[in-house]
Parts: structure tokens; C-alpha cells; sequence
């Protein structure tokens, strides 16, 4: 089992049209391609193709995208809506979340507030704001520490719901 | 363009089939080996704490223009031109459309009229030439060789 890299990476470029409606232009690269040069390709086939088009480039995405080829089976009675939200300080005092969907239940206090002493929660806390960490809020301020931690349930959609209810 | 930070979203499968997302913001522009490191450690961390199993991960460098426009009045995102490309493995082949698709660029005289791409055009040449010369591929990593046909399309 591993994640196992598609063969391509992606360049999606999104145009708008006369009448506001956007549209896609998809473009493969090996995915051993870097992305500094990934990113220069982009600008120089956008550039071709906006000569070729009414539209208006609106921008583009770069993406790699790995797969699991085997992966394991989840555990039966675990559902992405009952997530655990992590909330963190950064360094510009402001905060920053994510979620991490069918939260373990033996991570939880009585009250759904998820256990920041637990060797889990401190080993994912250690990764994100350790010594070398990379990850950071949207606006770019490193993530610091965490704020707080705790269950949240999302409502079900349709698709869901038991199928054999 | 201006460039956003890189993102990193872990694909999670829960016990009924339904896939959920975590998405984590990426502090700078670095390279992709050093995020999909940094990417394994959190999985990792986060796999201990979730009844899910990790399927997916994407990382994403997004870039958008200093300035939003709008297309020339007119236009028709469905009006593609489609290049279809021999690619470089025999039987292997590629295609790149273009929304809203110029008319100016297609065949004005013969029976490919108003259909046809006039791949003899110099703006159109240019485009094909790059597309074949660049790093772009196929979607299984095959270089694009040659034009193969070029014509409009409309692609709902």
C-alpha cells in the first residue's frame, strides 16, 4: 500500500467568456516536472492560447496528485461527519483551521473536546508547528500553536445517508 | 499572475464510502518534493487519529491575474477550437482545447469552412509548436509529437 503518483501532473486554466460563463483548458506534463518549471510552461502556453481565444484567462492551477493504490479498509463505523476541527494560533495572532474527518472517538473527553495531552494529538501538533514546518494559514502567517481542538458533527448529505435505510 | 500558496488536501474514505477533505494552507513557493515530504509526515500524524484511510492527496499551485476581465462580448466558452495531437508513443494521442475559439482562425475557403483550424496561420503554428516543443504530454506522461487535426467544436 502507498500513494503512488499519477503519471502527469495538471495545468487547469479557467477562462471567462462574453457572457460571464467560464470555461476550462486542461494541459498534461510529466509529473516529474518542477514546478518552478511547471509554472513557467504555463505562462508561455497561456500566453499562445489567449491569442487564440475571445476569453479571458482568469487563472490556473498547478496540480500533483497522488493516489493510494491499495488502500486498507476504513473502519466500518467511522463517517466523515463527525470531524475533529483544529483551530491554531499563528504568528500574526490571528487563527487558522482544518478538520480531520471520522475523528477517533478514544481521543475525545467526555464533553467532545478532543485530548491535547494525548501522545496522537501531540505527535500531530509536533508536525505541524515543529522546528522546520512548512505549513502556515491562508494569509501566509506561521501556525504557532493550538488554540483548540474538538468534535464537530457536519449534517449528512443525502448521498450520505444509510443506503439501506 | 500572481501566485497563492501552495495547498496541500488529504482525501480521506470513511467505513460508508463517503470521502472527506483536510486542507492545509503551504507557508511559501517550495518545491513540490520538499511539500509531499512535509505531506507524508502529516498524513502520517493525521492517519493516527481518524477511523478513515488516505486515498488522495493533491498539492495545488494556484495563480490568478492582477486584473479581472471579462471575455470580448460575444464570445461563447462552448465555441472550442480542439487540437488533437499524435503523441509520441505510436497509437498515443492528445488534445488541447480552447474556449471561445477565435473565428478569425478557422478555415475560410473549401469544404473545412468555418470547421477546420487553419493550422498554416502563423498565431496557430506558433501555439501548435509550443505545444509540441514544451513539456507538455498526455495524460499518461507521453510527449505530444505531431498536430494531428485541428478543428472547432462545440463542447457543451
Amino acid at each position: 500500500m502507498a500513494l503512488v503518483n499519477t503519471p502527469t501532473a495538471q495545468l487547469d486554466f479557467t477562462w471567462k467568456d462574453g457572457t460571464g460563463s467560464t470555461g476550462h483548458t486542461l494541459v498534461h506534463i510529466p509529473y516529474g516536472t518542477l514546478a518552478a518549471v511547471a509554472i513557467t510552461a504555463a505562462d508561455v502556453i497561456s500566453a499562445a492560447m489567449a491569442l487564440l481565444s475571445d476569453a479571458v484567462l482568469q487563472g490556473y492551477s498547478l496540480t500533483y496528485t497522488k493516489s493510494e493504490t491499495e488502500p486498507a479498509a476504513p473502519d466500518a463505523s467511522s463517517r466523515i461527519e463527525e470531524k475533529g476541527l483544529f483551530s491554531w494560533r499563528t504568528s500574526n495572532a490571528r487563527d487558522t483551521q482544518f478538520t480531520i474527518p471520522a475523528i477517533k472517538d478514544t481521543l475525545l473527553l467526555p464533553s467532545g473536546k478532543i485530548d491535547p495531552s494525548d501522545p496522537l494529538v501531540i505527535a500531530l501538533v509536533a508536525v505541524v508547528t515543529g522546528g522546520g514546518a512548512i505549513f502556515a494559514a491562508a494569509d501566509g502567517s506561521d501556525i504557532t500553536s493550538l488554540l483548540k481542538a474538538y468534535q464537530r458533527f457536519n449534517r449528512s448529505s443525502r448521498n450520505q445517508l444509510p443506503g439501506d435505510r | 499572475m500572481l501566485a497563492a500558496l501552495p495547498t496541500l488536501a488529504l482525501y480521506w474514505l470513511d467505513g460508508s464510502g463517503s470521502i472527506g477533505t483536510t486542507r492545509i494552507t503551504i507557508g511559501s513557493h517550495v518545491p513540490v518534493a520538499t511539500i509531499d515530504a512535509a505531506a507524508a509526515s502529516f498524513a502520517a500524524a493525521a492517519s493516527a487519529l481518524t477511523g478513515c484511510v488516505l486515498v488522495r492527496q493533491e498539492i495545488t499551485y494556484r495563480f490568478v491575474p492582477a486584473t479581472a476581465m471579462m471575455g470580448e462580448i460575444g464570445s461563447d466558452k462552448f465555441n472550442c477550437g480542439v487540437f488533437v495531437f499524435d503523441a509520441a508513443d505510436a497509437g498515443e494521442m492528445g488534445l488541447i482545447q480552447v474556449p471561445a475559439f477565435k473565428a478569425e482562425y478557422l478555415m475560410s475557403d473549401g469544404p473545412g469552412t468555418g470547421v477546420l483550424i487553419n493550422v498554416a496561420d502563423t498565431i496557430v503554428a506558433d501555439f501548435i509548436n509550443l505545444a509540441i516543443s514544451g513539456v507538455y504530454c498526455n495524460p499518461f506522461a507521453v510527449a505530444l509529437e505531431e498536430i494531428n487535426r485541428a478543428y472547432r467544436q462545440s463542447r457543451v
